[in-house]
């Protein structure tokens, strides 16, 4: 009876299934996070460990003051759907930027993140 | 009349658990950029549909002793799981028959019960009842144990010094209360501090460590219990398990040692081993998914 008991619970917790969650993590990126240079970058982009919704999906760069310098809110590369990239202008000046980054994955689950890189 | 009595006590137990549902979620154990991943040696604070299994080889009490713990999560709302699981004991027995068989299967439900992606703060609370007589005649008790447990995780990304940021902790507290009056009561506790590769390259600093160390999380927990009453009273025993989990995108696994803390708990060092595979991503619109909300 017991058993039953532990089954008839279990079986409740199995059948059926609506939406999804699961998450999409950073590989690696360009420029790496937390780096020093020398000449500026003219995109950031990152890589991450499964596909994004391009129309979730943001990545913005801001300054030390918290403007945005990042041309647009970003996108998924349509070539490769676990990129995800952005322009920066020509006469970007020396300091500290942060990049923000929040990612839709394909199966619904949302993830976001930050890190900073430094142009001197 | 007896057996319908206790039929009813777990159905009651599992109704009460699938009521309480409100709110707030996270897959896995994930709290703003903070992943925290499963503990081999207690629960992680998250809910999400996973399905830990942990191999554990120790020599105790004079003899080897191997024990296979398999348990699954399936999330029913957002912010509530159900929890079932089980485990298998073989201890040889180094001058006689040993004693082999499954443990009693163990039910029971956990809420999140807050995640503050800002603070990397996140806790949850469970409650289970190990049913007593449901495993394998030479292994099982033949009382229940009924354990609420509160389980949390903290991550230091909000601190100012950087190398600091990647560390998290994680605990567990938990009472074990038995249906037999004769077995003591116990408080489990455990702590974990953990360091995060993926962690410092994704989100602190890139320092090039490549594949397979970029997903790696050295951790050391500690795994306690303090007897309450009956005979044992603050007795307290348990182990020091320092390793490495490394996390992927549908699986982790892990391996640690099991140092024991004092001679009450034993004299030999023991070996974890553990997968846990994180349904919720496997599975997605399935079994990884809640039934509702």
């Amino acid at each position: 009876m017991r058993t039953t008991a532990c089954i008839l619970t279990l079986i409740s917790g199995l059948v059926c299934a609506t939406a999804a969650q699961a998450h999409s993590f950073p590989q690696h990126s360009s420029p790496h996070v937390g780096a020093t240079l020398t000449t500026a970058p003219t995109q950031v982009e990152i890589w991450f460990d499964g596909e994004i919704e391009p129309v979730f999906s943001t990545l913005l760069v801001k300054n030390a003051a918290g403007k945005q310098v990042s041309i647009g809110k970003g996108k998924v590369s349509s070539a490769n759907h676990v990129l995800l990239e952005t322009t920066l202008p020509k006469a970007l000046t020396a300091g500290t930027y942060s990049v923000y980054w929040s990612v839709i994955a394909h199966d619904g689950h949302h993830t976001e993140g930050h890190f900073a890189f430094t142009l001197k | 009349m007896n057996h319908i009595s206790n039929l009813g006590q777990h159905l009651l137990v599992a109704f009460v658990l699938l009521l309480c549902c409100t709110g707030i979620a996270s897959a896995h154990a994930i709290a703003g950029q903070r992943l925290f991943p499963s503990t081999l040696t207690f629960d992680d604070p998250g809910i999400g549909a996973e399905l830990p299994i942990v191999f554990n080889h120790i020599h105790a009490d004079g003899a080897d002793q191997n024990d296979f713990d398999i348990s699954v999560t399936k999330p029913i709302t957002p912010n509530f799981s159900l929890i079932a699981g089980t485990d298998y004991l073989d201890a040889p027995g180094d001058n006689g028959p040993g004693t082999y068989g499954w443990g009693n299967f163990t039910i029971g439900g956990a809420w999140q019960v807050y995640v503050i992606p800002e603070t990397e703060s996140i806790a949850s609370l469970s409650f289970t009842d190990s049913i007593g007589n449901s495993g394998s005649r030479s292994v099982r008790d033949d009382f229940s144990t009924y354990s609420p447990e509160f389980d949390f995780g903290q991550g230091f990304g909000m601190l100012h010094t950087a190398w600091l940021r990647p560390f998290a902790v994680s605990g567990a507290v938990s009472f074990d209360f038995p249906t037999d009056p004769t077995q003591p009561r116990v408080l489990n506790w455990g702590l974990s501090l953990q360091y995060s590769i993926p962690y410092l390259q994704n989100f602190v600093k890139y320092v090039g460590i490549g594949a397979p160390f970029n997903n790696m999380i050295p951790i050391i927990e500690l795994p306690m219990q303090t007897c309450l009453d009956r005979g044992c009273y603050d007795q307290t025993t348990g182990y020091v398990a320092p390793g490495v989990i490394w996390v992927g995108h549908y699986v982790q696994w892990g391996v640690e040692l099991e140092v024991p803390v004092n001679h009450r708990t034993g004299n030999s060092v023991g070996v974890l081993f553990g997968f846990d595979f994180y349904l919720d991503d496997i599975a997605p619109h399935s079994f990884g998914a809640p039934l509702f909300g």
